[in-house]
């Protein structure tokens, strides 16, 4: 049986970086259903009721007899995006206003992709039942011409690398700043 | 409809590009509600199916052109030339679908699909098809993803 300072340990503690320090996460761990204090996220609610709602779309939500969202797609779609958030949360020296959960869109086939719209730029995550996810990163501006991909491994837990996404926000952030700027 | 197209050993239709189809003839392609993220059309609009070979699924305008593209799975509907996918080297052929609910003799897709296999559409692709697709019905207050 673990002790409770094990489980806490599993829990990120306020910290006064946080601009909602009241805001602790649950821990992906075995023993959270014994840490009564946690709460859900809004991204995880989110995620929980997207996912599940593109998973029941009718067969042929496309009017091309599309299946529903894979299972797999959504798991692999909900480990990856719960690890960002995760991580974005935790990362007490971020330099990063967190972004609002992506928007998530079902890929005929049964597919998705998750997109965060930013004001001049866009990343978007393809999440397929057996591959791994691809990353895109564009500007959508006339000023700045970017375009980035990588492969994105399928996650456990919070094993997450999320490196690539998290410096496509920072990158996305200096765009919207220095167009803001040059207004 | 068009002549035959190539069939596999399971009569799903072979990725070809098929002869008939001009550069110049318009795919057509409906826009499910689904497919609206924060007032623009995703571009995984534009992206494979996990079908055995991979199509994206289009209308050839020129065998529906009357197609009602305000029905209960589509609330619009986008158009591109066939030539912007063949200058990127992808395929399009002709794939009716001959009985059913979802019957449609004007159905084609869209390949990628080379001497090695079947790969799926990669995002420079979609980014070609997003940039080079106009409306065909279009949506009140959704734009086109245009990349810069």
């Amino acid at each position: 049986m673990a002790s409770l300072n094990s489980i806490y340990e599993n829990v990120r503690q306020p910290d006064a970086f946080s601009t909602n320090s009241s805001r602790v996460y649950k821990p992906r761990t075995a023993f959270r259903s014994l840490v009564p204090y946690v709460s859900e996220t809004p991204w995880s609610n989110y995620l929980a009721n997207e996912l599940a709602e593109l998973q029941g779309l009718d067969v042929g939500w496309d009017g091309y007899g599309s299946p529903p969202v894979h299972p797999l797609s959504a798991h692999h779609a909900n480990c990856l995006l719960a690890g960002v958030n995760y991580i974005l949360n935790n990362s007490i020296n971020s330099e990063l206003a967190k972004p609002d959960a992506p928007y998530l869109v079902p890929v005929s086939g049964g597919a998705l992709q998750a997109e965060w719209h930013f004001n001049n730029s866009i990343i978007e995550i393809f999440f397929e039942k057996s591959e791994a996810a691809c990353a895109v990163f564009y500007s959508e501006s006339n000023q700045v011409d970017e375009f980035h991909e990588e492969e994105v491994l399928p996650s456990v837990g919070n094993n997450v690398d999320a490196t690539v996404l998290l410096e496509w926000f920072k990158r996305a952030a200096e765009i919207d700043n220095a167009i803001t700027a040059a207004a | 409809m068009l002549s035959l197209r190539p069939l596999d050993e399971n009569n799903n239709t072979v990725p070809h590009d098929h002869p008939e189809i001009k550069n110049q003839d318009f795919l057509v392609r409906g826009v499910s509600p689904r497919h609206i993220a924060g007032g623009r059309l995703s571009k995984s609009f534009f992206n494979s199916s996990s079908d055995p070979y991979k199509g994206l699924s289009t209308d050839l305008h020129k065998l529906s052109p009357d197609k009602n593209y305000n029905n209960a799975c589509h609330v619009g509907a986008v158009q591109f030339q066939a030539e912007i996918p063949r200058n990127d080297n992808l395929k399009v052929g002709y794939d009716p679908i001959l009985e059913g609910p979802d019957k449609n003799l004007a159905h084609c897709q869209v390949w990628r699909y080379d001497g090695n296999g079947v790969k799926r559409i990669t995002p420079a692709h979609t980014k070609a098809m997003c940039n080079g697709a106009i409306w065909k019905n279009e949506i009140a207050n959704v734009e086109i993803n245009r990349y810069s």
